[in-house]
């Protein structure tokens, strides 16, 4: 027998059939207390039959239901009968409520590895699937807007270009800066061993107008716009919004994702172009700190790099501020209202990782491509 | 049951001189009530009367602005936030929208009161969150997620929840918002059966005056208009016979409706 203050359960062996005897206040405290070694007794018993005796119980709450029904379900569990006995009317009622419906069986399959492969494979192909859909759809309300450009709502798409650009001129140009000084002083030391410090200024040149420039610009546009687009739209979404605007007749495309769309492809090029001025700043710092003037810099840079390496770079911005804007959107649209708060946090991670994934993809194809044509 | 009358019994919550609001700008003003134990009390008023302001503070998301609440012996206007954490164990809360939490099953919803208050091992909490899922009759929908469920089942999910600490009041937000009649009149008859099983003290904010006559031991009228607190007492006897030309015509709402459309030509 165990016993607490209040509360008191006894489980025998009473010729071949197993009596619990609850006694007292059967609460959250007797619940804490016995279900360890009650559990364990009805669990281990080798009786067929079990007798519950509710005679000597003063009080039951919610959690001492559980621990009732608990002790019978691990009983029947076994193939063991169950009989309940001095019950009162408001317990029986009571323990007839909370047993009601109950179903066990309900209980989650773990997948196995194929079937997570599968999966994975299945939700890629949907993923890329509504991709193209939705890019086709975008470019229908792209000719639709440039046939009458009143389609296109100009103020919304003001405000997304002062947001996507202008307020992120001061990170960008942190990042410019700091990224072409790092550059500069990293090459500066292998360089210097062949006496080649001023070619230090073509590396500078070169990598930061064709690839890093646009590069970082993108980077920190997906993660700063392309995330908002995915939470705003998502959260309208939940909100029921865009269903809204649905059954208003206006396509969430023209409203939502074209003026978002418009200012991403605008405003990254000429993000990308400020941290191409600021990475060739940053880069003179440290030239200018082994003894070059700023003039020498400047003019090994022009000699390294002509009008074609600087267009390379804005039309690659021009390609990631499109990636970001459409995956961002796309993923905002793809929220699932019923799954609310979670499913916004999901796909604000999922359009920052995937826009971050495709802009490297893109880069390298584009970089490929300029090769091959002999740019 | 217990043949005690609540009358006799300590007031389950104790309001006395409560003024609330938000700032400095006061809603409702010097309110004195008792709530007793294991009553069903209706608190309601018109839209803006400040209902859900009264909730947040007896609820201690806010403080009064003046007063004392006291619950289970402590004077939450002035309790230190150690003190509230345990007044908090005394209540569970229904919010209107049922509050689910989404990226939990209803059984795992249920069950999350006890894993961060209990001792409890998993089996334990599990069979009780069951036992309390089978009193609101949902214990089929343990697995589901909540945005697989119905209002009115995320509203008795949510109830399961509120009661998975045995919580001895129980405050219920709009617990009709939103939902059918039929369905709205098996919420209210649920919320009867667990008062008359188990004594829970329920707390309903709500101006649905068919639940009100349906299940209300008592019904509260406020105002912030005319300042806080304008009636007290049995539904049905306030309907008839109050003083108070504003409690009649809120609970003869209805009736006012009919009698005064206009005839059909």
């Amino acid at each position: 027998m165990t016993e607490t203050a209040n509360a008191q359960i006894s489980i025998t062996d009473e010729a071949g059939v197993l009596c619990v005897r609850p006694m007292g206040r059967i609460d959250a405290a007797a619940l804490t207390s016995h279900w360890d070694a009650s559990a364990a007794q009805v669990r281990t018993s080798a009786t067929q039959s079990m007798s519950v005796d509710l005679s000597g119980v003063t009080q039951l709450d919610g959690a001492g239901l559980g621990l009732i029904l608990g002790l019978e379900y691990l009983a029947t569990a076994r193939g063991c009968v169950v009989r309940r006995q001095g019950v009162t009317e408001a317990h029986a009622r009571l323990l007839e409520m909370a047993s009601r419906g109950q179903d066990r069986t309900s209980r989650a399959v773990n997948q196995g590895f194929l079937e997570h492969i599968g999966d994975a494979t299945m939700s890629i192909v949907a993923y890329v699937k509504e991709l193209v859909r939705f890019r086709g759809e975008l470019m229908l309300a792209l000719l639709a807007a440039i046939r009458n450009p009143r389609q296109l709502r100009w103020g919304d798409t003001m405000r997304e270009m002062a947001v996507v650009g202008a307020h992120a001129v001061p990170v960008v140009a942190l990042l410019g800066f700091l990224i072409g000084g790092i550059i500069a002083f990293q090459t500066m030391a292998p360089f210097a061993k062949y006496g080649a410090q001023l070619q230090v200024a073509d590396v500078v040149g070169v990598s930061i107008l064709r690839e890093l420039g646009p590069l970082i610009t993108a980077i920190l546009v997906a993660g700063r716009s392309g995330a908002a687009f995915a939470a705003t739209i998502g959260t309208m979404k939940v909100g029921q919004e865009v269903d809204a605007l649905r059954t208003f007749g206006i396509a969430p495309m023209r409203f939502l994702v074209l003026p978002r769309f418009v200012a991403c492809v605008c405003m990254t090029p000429l993000l990308a172009v400020f941290a191409d001025l600021m990475g060739i700043a940053g880069g003179s710092v440290i030239m200018m700190s082994e003894g070059f003037s700023f003039r020498q810099y400047l003019n090994e840079v022009q000699v390294a790099v002509d009008a074609s390496s600087f267009l390379q770079g804005l039309v690659k911005a021009g390609v990631f501020g499109a990636l970001i804007a459409v995956i961002g959107c796309q993923r905002g649209l793809a929220t699932a209202k019923e799954d609310g708060a979670r499913a916004v946090g999901d796909q604000t991670t999922k359009a920052v990782v995937s826009s971050i994934v495709m802009i490297v993809i893109a880069d390298a194809i584009m970089g490929v491509f300029f090769y091959t044509i002999g740019i | 049951m217990s043949t005690v009358s609540p009358e006799t019994l300590e007031p389950a919550i104790r309001l006395r001189g409560v003024s609330v609001g938000y700032g400095s700008h006061v809603i409702l003003k010097d309110l004195t009530l008792d709530i007793r134990q294991g009553e069903i009390i209706f608190i309601g008023g018109g839209s803006g009367a400040g209902k859900t302001t009264l909730l947040s503070n007896l609820t201690t998301l806010n403080r009064p602005i003046a007063g004392e609440i006291w619950i289970g012996g402590i004077d939450v206007a002035s309790a230190a936030e150690d003190a509230l954490q345990s007044v908090r164990r005394q209540f569970g809360v229904m919010y209107q929208l049922g509050a689910l939490f989404n990226s939990m099953t209803v059984l795992e919803n249920v069950m999350l009161p006890m894993e961060e208050f209990t001792n409890l091992p998993r089996e334990a909490r599990e069979e009780v969150a069951r036992a309390k899922l089978g009193l609101v009759d949902l214990a089929s929908a343990a697995a589901k997620m909540p945005s697989e469920l119905s209002g009115g089942m995320q509203k008795r999910a949510a109830i399961a929840r509120a009661l998975a600490l045995d919580a001895p009041i129980i405050f219920l937000d709009e617990p009709s918002a939103g939902l059918d009649p039929m369905t709205s009149a098996d919420l209210d008859s649920l919320i009867q059966t667990l008062n008359e099983t188990l004594g829970v003290t329920f707390v309903i904010i709500s101006h649905e005056l068919a639940s009100i006559f349906a299940i209300a031991h008592r019904f509260a009228m406020i105002d912030g208009k005319r300042g806080g607190l304008v009636e007290v007492g049995d539904p049905r006897v306030m309907r008839d016979s109050s003083s108070d030309p504003l409690v009649r015509k809120f609970l003869n709402r209805q009736g006012v409706a009919i009698h005064s459309a206009p005839a059909p030509h």
